[in-house]
């Protein structure tokens, strides 16, 4: 087997060993969704009418979309990290043949897979109790979406791999973290969708590679962009993703120069 | 072809700096000042493919920094290395695959999962065959006696059985150079001798290179024949522990066992010094000792009590290395 393949197991089997963990998980992720669902269902109660240009039944998906996305993309191990940097552990990671991003992101896929298994079963949970109006995509936007929410994936992880890289230079960048995990969450649309915003932020928001994370897969899915519109974002997305990736390597390039293998 | 070539090899750290107190942190917060430390001063080395050689140093002295230099963790400030005819620092994955790195406090095994687990996903990141996997294991189960340990998470392990089972972790991909740091820290008796005689063994058996450094002199001299002491980053001794040991306490003790307690005057007379019933010491210099013992087994039964027993003892190596860390220095360079 692959050793990323089997990396990606290990840490299926450390999760199923945190059962606690798991259920304060769902918790949050439930108190979440079903503020998010009463806030949007009671701002659409006339069903006639949309909001900002969303149906309720486009609005209600993006909601609970927004939870599979919360699972899918918006978890990433890679700010770990900055632990690991700060105390030394990083040391075990580098004495190892293995391709340290490479090993990072089977620990997050395997991580994904827990929280998108708990989270999908939620909101179908969810959904069937309070008869959520859903709004269901053509085959080829669903595809389309599908193509984007990868790349999200892939930018999540490398945006949180050069942000963990300041714990190379800093022992305090957990509240700069901590800071910025917030400000990508709101600047991803992961709190509500950006058209709720004034038109000049969200168009500056839009420059930067954060609403591509879940505001841009949910609205091609929700079918909101033109076919053209479509295209313009994956390529931009695409262009995110390759070059989080450039500047993650070329950061934690310099800064295993900088390691200094603390503790031990 | 030598293990390890360290040439004038430097390592300096960039260390924060404040002075106490509010207004120190409050200026701190605005303009960050570093202190430049440096940790090792221009070491230069050499050790041979199947060596075991004891790295020691009082705390601070820059033995792990020296470590992890060879290991490839910590890039040099300047000089030349090269381990295992690599260069550390460019981590390629035949050098990875050819050493490992033994950190007495920290741990590369899952948690919450049965070693057996951390065991199969090394065997994996080091592309080991299904045979050779096997056979390493055995090897380690029966050499390490942890055959009980394996279905147990280490969060549920002994701090001695979790050194093994990460020695296990460590050793499974049977590395060709082994830099140990502190392998017997917080261990028991019973268990310091096991981790030494499995050393002894996995050395004799692969010929593998051990460099370790510890605080446990036993550690070296059961393991070592050679020791590099460090002091303040600079080498101040590279050689055989038997010469530094012969060097520096020129006097071998020779023990008698006396049939009855001889008198004050008897002791001084023979130049003896009693410890306790029936037992006397002297200390004379190794060219002598000769002289002296059979000079003493003359007058045994005559102006002595009967001799019953005599041993010569050299003084314990920990003994002669805690003087030279007391000195701070070494009087002569072997």
């Amino acid at each position: 087997m692959n050793k990323y393949a089997h990396v990606f197991l290990t840490s299926l089997k450390q999760q199923l060993e945190r059962r606690a963990s798991w259920i304060m998980e769902r918790v949050r992720s439930l108190t979440l969704i079903l503020s998010l669902y009463f806030l949007w269902n009671s701002l659409l109660s006339d069903p006639t009418k949309g909001f900002l240009g969303y149906s309720h039944s486009q609005m209600m998906t993006y909601v609970l979309g927004l939870a599979l996305l919360r699972a899918l993309v918006i978890t990433s191990r890679a700010f770990e990290l900055t632990w690991e940097i700060a105390q030394g552990r990083l040391s075990h990671l580098l004495m190892r043949p293995m391709d340290l991003f490479a090993y990072q992101l089977s620990l997050d896929l395997s991580d994904k897979a827990v929280r998108v298994a708990s989270a999908a079963l939620e909101v179908a949970v969810l959904a069937y109790i309070f008869d959520a109006p859903l709004f269901v995509a053509h085959p080829a936007s669903a595809l389309l979406a599908g193509v984007s929410v990868t790349l999200s994936v892939l930018l999540y992880f490398f945006i949180g791999l050069c942000m963990a890289s300041s714990g190379f230079w800093s022992s305090e960048s957990v509240g700069f973290l901590w800071a910025a995990g917030l400000l990508i969450e709101f600047a991803s649309g992961a709190f509500f969708p950006l058209d709720v915003l004034p038109d000049t932020l969200a168009h500056a928001l839009r420059l930067l590679p954060f609403p591509y994370l879940v505001y841009f897969p949910l609205n091609v899915y929700l079918e909101r962009f033109s076919d053209a519109e479509i295209a313009q974002g994956l390529i931009l997305q695409s262009f995110w993703v390759v070059g989080c990736w450039l500047a993650a390597r070329w950061i934690w390039r310099i800064g295993i120069k900088s390691y200094q293998a603390e503790g031990g | 072809m030598p293990a390890i070539i360290a040439d004038a090899l430097r390592k300096t750290f960039k260390i924060p700096k404040r002075k106490p107190g509010l207004r120190a942190a409050i200026a701190s917060f605005f303009h960050k000042e570093t202190l430049a430390i440096e940790a090792v001063k221009g070491i230069t080395l050499s050790i041979q493919d199947s060596e075991v050689v004891g790295f020691l140093g009082p705390n601070g002295a820059g033995k792990t920094t020296t470590l992890k230099m060879l290991s490839g963790l910590l890039y040099p400030t300047s000089g030349t290395l090269r381990t295992l005819g690599y260069v550390a620092t460019d981590r390629d994955k035949d050098f990875l695959k050819s050493i490992t790195l033994v950190m007495g406090n920290r741990s590369q095994l899952w948690w919450e999962i049965p070693v057996a687990d951390s065991l199969l996903l090394n065997k994996e990141i080091y592309e080991l065959s299904d045979s050779r996997y096997q056979e390493n294991l055995d090897e380690l189960v029966t050499l390490l006696e942890i055959g009980d340990v394996l279905a147990m998470a280490p969060k549920k392990l002994s701090l001695g059985q979790r050194m093994k089972a990460e020695l296990a972790a460590a050793l499974l991909h049977r590395p060709r150079l082994l830099l140990l740091d502190e392998p017997t820290l917080g261990l028991d008796v019973v268990m310091q001798n096991k981790i030494r005689k499995f050393l002894t063994d996995y050395n004799r058996r692969h010929g593998a290179t051990i460099l370790l450094t510890s605080h446990n002199m036993q550690d070296l001299t059961e393991l070592c024949k050679r020791v590099i002491i460090i002091d303040h980053g600079s080498l101040i001794y590279d050689g055989l522990l038997k010469s530094l040991i012969e060097s520096y306490a020129p006097q071998k003790r020779i023990r008698i066992d006396f049939a009855q307690a001889p008198t004050l005057a008897q002791c001084q007379g023979a130049g003896l010094t009693a410890t306790r019933d029936g037992e006397a010491f002297v200390n004379a210099p190794r060219a002598q000792v000769p002289d002296v013992t059979s000079s003493l087994l003359g007058r045994s039964g005559k102006d002595l009590p009967a001799i019953i027993d005599i041993s010569i003892d050299e003084p314990s190596a920990e003994d002669v290395i805690r003087t030279i860390f007391a000195q701070g220095n070494l009087r002569t360079r072997p």
